[in-house]
């Protein structure tokens, strides 16, 4: 009954404002490519009202009847203002055109506010643009290495894999790529990340504030979209480096419809294959991507997407060892325009990602095959009520098939026996719902709920333990592997165990007056996915866990409080933002963990809890020929294992330690400056605490080598300092981008900053002991040449 | 010229370097570190024992063992071990102990010294060995980028598929054991029956090509499940913790636990094995 009165009074409420306004919607996008425009304004200056496009350049305004002047702006092109009288609901496209070189100060002060408008917070965006003007590591211009240099992400070190977003680890972070899950997001294991940035539209991480509409991962949200393709003409781009060259073609097909196709490789084995000794020649070492969207109106009111990213690495080195990994994507998504108020999608993704490793020794030669299949079904509807609220609500399936390892002996002669490691199946599934409620030109709030599900089902085998999966040998000081009792089969999609878990969202944005807001945000998020790694860096060739009986999933709530300033000449703009986190079910490993080929890593797991808590600040300036940032982060990241069922002493004896991501602090410093049409340069430098590690005690021998003996505090150590400098300069020989050459001088003074701080025996002087410490990248300069035609 | 082009390749991909540094280190309390072994021979079926009771140093100070002298160290509550005047800290069993179907044994330490007193004890299960069905050498003319063409060894032996074993290989070609664990370290190797239960095992024990007239000992020994994991962990802790983004270093621990104070276990692990030995001299 109460059901049945909301809906009326929606009804009527709908109705009635139906009758005195109508509604004006449509896409906005870039005249030079008709490309879609995401977080385009709307407004109507004279009603005071607004709406940004949505993440499909689509936006929907309620007006009353009669003759209003409309405003659309977008950072980096002109205005449009057009006078338009309203009669009937009306749909209306909108193409921007970029600002000449000359007025780009005009137009970025225009759009100063947005930062201060906007109810988002914990939000980073980095232009493409910007990221190719950036020095980077040969060359390689990589937006994963990029948004580091914003405040709240980091990584564990150079040449390390994935990112970390307030204390949160790589495996915490969903990356997607036009709505696909990238389960590795690097190249050379770390070195460089798989975005080809010629192919990339837009991109978006979020790190607090998480909208309803996405789950899985309770620390971030980096979202990337690929190029729909230019729809007005053909073109070609590409670039020549040092490590890899890229190349993109898109155009038009026929009307209404366009193509991209990126691709990306780099040069290693073609190297080697030059050489005439067959010791070298052999050896493998190379990477690729290959980007792929098409898309096409199919009459005015629908438009499909497909969408597709290959990417793979290979290497092989003598007859010891050869891996390849990569990811196999594909996203088709239908766009209906049900009216001028709602759009909706119907997505359909599917994403592979397998590695395989090949250890050849003589006799015990082997492959082992690992690999997780996900397909994902999702549906998703935005209504525009009216210019008060935008609703948006979804549904989402995943199903998981999990391969841990398939190892096969690779020779005829090898000892090795064919050995699998159990598949594992699991359903995940989510509703949710979400309304930005304008509730006055100062109160915005933006609030949501999601319910996620998941579900591992059969076919798998469930082992029982006696007294729990690890048991603690008090006088050895060690958990020892419980002792299995009993055994259970489950058969295809039979349930072993489900977790359901409702997660609220919630933002507000309170505008103190036009150059000053401050914001809040909750969020509740659960993650039912597991990298199964004990390194401070994952590697591509780390195994997901699917949550089940032994595995709970992680939770983690969040609270942000930020203060957002822009200058009065709207030249500056301040963003200070306070979080805590704290996170359930946290899993940390005990000593010495066995993590490979294991089918039972319930024994070698503690659970606990953890804590993330920090302050950034990020001083902008964004107009007039020197642009740049300086980013600032205090933060701390810290778990507490105190042992299955409070057995034993946990890890650190149930005392806080320091997690691998935790650093103090971190800040970083980024300037563009335009010296003419033809030079510009930039320049960034990064200083941050080093990363928390174990340092030994004392050393002793046994069977004559010399081992380190460590104490049993977890990461009560820290690596030296981390600071760089780099600097790149971009010439455009004819004063735009058709043709470029990019100059870049990583590392400027050559700073050895350590990777890792190892001990051992000196192999130069019998019975010594040292400090090593490993450095990765030293100065490295480079010259990239960028063409368009 | 080309394969100049290749190596910069691989230098500029695999720029990173190493460089000896001082790093200020807290220095942990002297802890008791127990090498010890109980072997019995396929040959005779007898054991012998050998235990070298040592202790801990500062890092960065003498790499010498500091021999812990004077202990009492007893297996099975009746076979005393002695300690040899002429190597302090070795202590080894003057009579063969026989093998009557024990599944486990123990053994027991008492030190009395300054700053390192106590009562240790140990326990570790016995493992049987399958037979070596072949010894022999081969000439490989083959080259690839880490080896080099000449003699190498090979051992079959089949594993016992109703068991499950672990082994250890210590292979020493003129009287220095071969494998190098991380540069200028030696060592032994280890395996698990997991993914070979119940093979016929084929396979060259040495990496390093030998001449004619190199001598080659190898040894051949079961470990229990403790023993290997032990081996495992160290092997673990010296290679793959130094990496970028590797595993922070851990505490490696025995099976030595103190009857005093549990925080004092010592270091290093009592080991029960099966030991088959082969020797064999290259000749043209």
């Amino acid at each position: 009954m109460k059901k049945s009165v909301f809906l009326l009074v929606v009804m009527v409420y709908g109705l009635s404002y139906a009758q005195s306004s109508y509604s004006l919607s449509g896409f906005v996008s870039d005249l030079s490519n008709s490309e879609e425009l995401i977080g385009a304004n709307i407004s109507c200056d004279s009603l005071g009202i607004g709406v940004t496009t949505n993440a499909y350049g689509f936006y929907s305004l309620t007006i009353p009847f009669g003759t209003h002047s409309l405003r659309f702006s977008f950072i980096g092109y002109q205005d449009k203002i057009l006078s338009f009288t309203t009669a009937k609901n009306n749909r209306l496209d909108i193409a921007l055109e970029t600002y000449a070189e000359e007025l780009l100060e005009i137009v970025l002060e225009d759009e100063a506010l947005q930062n201060v408008r906007s109810i988002e917070m914990s939000v980073n965006k980095l232009e493409t643009k910007a990221v190719k003007k950036l020095a980077a590591v040969a060359g390689e211009v990589d937006i994963i290495k990029s948004i580091q240099l914003l405040p709240g992400v980091t990584s564990v070190g150079e040449g390390a894999n994935g990112f970390n977003v307030r204390g949160g680890a790589s495996d915490q972070n969903l990356v997607l790529l036009d709505e696909m899950t990238l389960y590795n997001s690097s190249h050379l294991f770390g070195f460089f990340s798989v975005f080809n940035a010629d192919a990339i539209k837009d991109m978006k991480l979020y790190k607090g504030g998480i909208p309803a509409e996405y789950g899985s991962r309770v620390s971030s949200v980096l979202d990337v979209r690929q190029k729909d393709g230019n729809s007005n003409f053909r073109e070609a781009s590409g670039g020549i480096g040092l490590i890899s060259s890229r190349f993109m073609v898109e155009g038009p097909m026929w009307e209404r419809s366009s193509f991209m196709v990126a691709g990306r490789r780099s040069y290693g084995d073609l190297f080697l294959a030059l050489s005439s000794d067959s010791t070298l020649n052999s050896n493998k070492l190379y990477f690729y991507d290959l980007n792929m969207k098409f898309n096409s109106w199919l009459g005015k009111k629908d438009r499909i997407f497909l969408s597709s990213y290959l990417g793979r690495d290979a290497f092989k080195f003598g007859g010891l060892f050869a891996s390849s990994w990569g990811n196999e994507t594909i996203n088709l998504r239908w766009l209906h325009l049900f009216s001028d108020r709602t759009v909706a999608n119907l997505s359909y993704n599917y994403n592979d990602y397998d590695y395989l490793i090949s250890i050849l020794p003589e006799g015990f030669e082997f492959d082992w095959e690992s690999q997780i299949k996900n397909h994902q079904l999702k549906y998703d509807i935005s209504y525009y009520l009216n210019n008060s609220h935008q609703i948006k609500a979804g549904v989402s399936l995943n199903s998981y098939h999990f391969i841990p390892g398939l190892i096969q002996p690779a020779s005829d002669t090898s000892a090795i026996a064919s050995f699998e490691m159990r598949d594992k199946f699991a359903y995940e599934s989510a509703l949710f719902i979400q309304d930005e409620w304008k509730i006055s030109e100062r109160l915005l709030v933006k609030a949501g709920l999601r319910w996620s599900s998941f579900y591992r089902v059969g076919i798998d085998t469930i082992l029982s333990y006696q007294d729990g999966p690890m048991t603690y040998d008090s006088s050895l000081g060690q958990y020892l592997d419980g002792t299995v009792v009993d055994s259970s089969f489950f058969g295809a999609n039979e349930l072993i165990k489900s977790y359901s878990n409702l997660e609220p969202r919630f933002s507000v944005r309170y505008q103190l007056d036009e150059f000053n807001s401050l914001k809040a945000s909750y969020q509740k998020i659960n993650q039912y996915m597991h990298l199964i790694t004990n390194a401070s860096s994952p590697t591509p060739l780390d195994i997901w866990a699917p949550s089940g009986p032994f595995i709970k999933p992680l939770a983690a709530q969040q609270f942000a409080l930020g203060y957002f300033l822009s200058s009065s000449d709207k030249k500056w703009d301040l963003t200070s933002e306070v979080y805590y986190k704290s996170l359930d079910n946290v899993i940390d490993y005990v000593d010495a963990a066995d993590l490979e080929f294991n089918n039972h890593l319930e024994t070698e797991i503690l659970y606990g809890k953890g804590r993330s808590y920090g302050l950034e600040l990020m001083l902008e300036k964004n107009v007039g020929r020197l642009r740049g940032w300086f980013a600032y982060t205090f933060a701390r990241t810290e778990s507490l294992i105190s042992g299955i069922d409070n057995l034993g002493p946990g890890i650190n004896n149930s005392e806080w330690y320091p997690n691998p991501q935790d650093k103090t602090h971190d800040f970083s410093l980024v300037a563009f400056y335009d010296y003419n049409d033809k030079w510009s340069f930039s320049t960034n430098f990064v200083f941050a605490t080093g990363i928390p590690t174990n340092y030994p005690v004392a050393k002793y021998q046994y069977e004559g080598i010399i081992i380190p003996e460590y104490s049993r505090a977890r990461n009560q150590d820290r690596l030296p300092n981390y600071h760089r400098l780099d600097l790149a300069a971009t010439f455009q020989p004819k004063g735009n981008d058709s043709r470029e050459w990019v100059f870049s001088i990583y590392n400027v003074y050559n700073r050895k900053n350590a990777s890792s701080v190892y001990f051992r025996e000196s192999p130069d002087n019998d019975g010594e002991t040292e400090a090593v410490q490993l450095s990765i990248f030293p100065i490295l300069p480079s010259v990239s040449y960028n063409f368009k035609f | 010229m080309r394969e100049i082009i290749s190596c910069l390749f691989i230098l500029i991909v695999f720029v990173s370097c190493e460089t000896v540094v001082q790093v200020d280190l807290e220095d942990g309390p002297r802890r008791l570190v127990s090498e010890s072994y109980l072997e019995f021979s396929e040959i005779t079926g007898e054991g012998s024992a050998r235990v070298f009771l040592t202790r801990t140093s500062p890092f960065y100070g003498d790499s010498a063992p500091v021999p812990v002298s004077g202990a009492q160290v007893i297996i099975n509550e009746s076979h005393i071990l002695i300690e040899d005047p002429d190597s302090l800290g070795f202590y080894v069993s003057h009579y063969p102990i026989p093998y009557l179907g024990e599944t486990s044994f123990v053994l027991d330490i008492q030190v009395e010294l300054d700053g390192l007193d106590g009562h240790w004890t140990a326990t570790d299960q016995y493992s049987s060995l399958p037979p070596i069905d072949d010894f022999y050498y081969f000439y490989n003319n083959s080259q690839s980028l880490f080896q080099d063409p000449g003699y190498f060894v090979n051992v079959m032996f089949t594993d016992p598929i109703e068991d499950v074993n672990f082994y250890h290989f210590s292979v020493e070609i003129n009287d220095s054991l071969s494998f190098e664990l991380t540069p200028g370290t030696k060592r032994s190797s280890i395996l698990k029956d997991e993914f070979i239960n119940g093979q016929d095992l084929h396979f060259p024990v040495n990496d390093i090509p030998l001449e004619s007239g190199d001598r080659l000992k190898f040894t051949m020994s079961s470990l229990s499940k403790y023993a290997y994991d032990y081996y495992f962990n160290l092997y673990t802790l010296l290679t793959e913790t130094s990496g970028v983004g590797a595993a922070s270093p851990f505490p490696l621990q025995g099976n030595i636990s103190s009857m005093n104070d549990n925080f004092d276990n010592a270091l290093g692990i009592f080991q029960v094995r099966s030991t088959s030995i082969r020797e064999i001299t290259i000749e043209d």
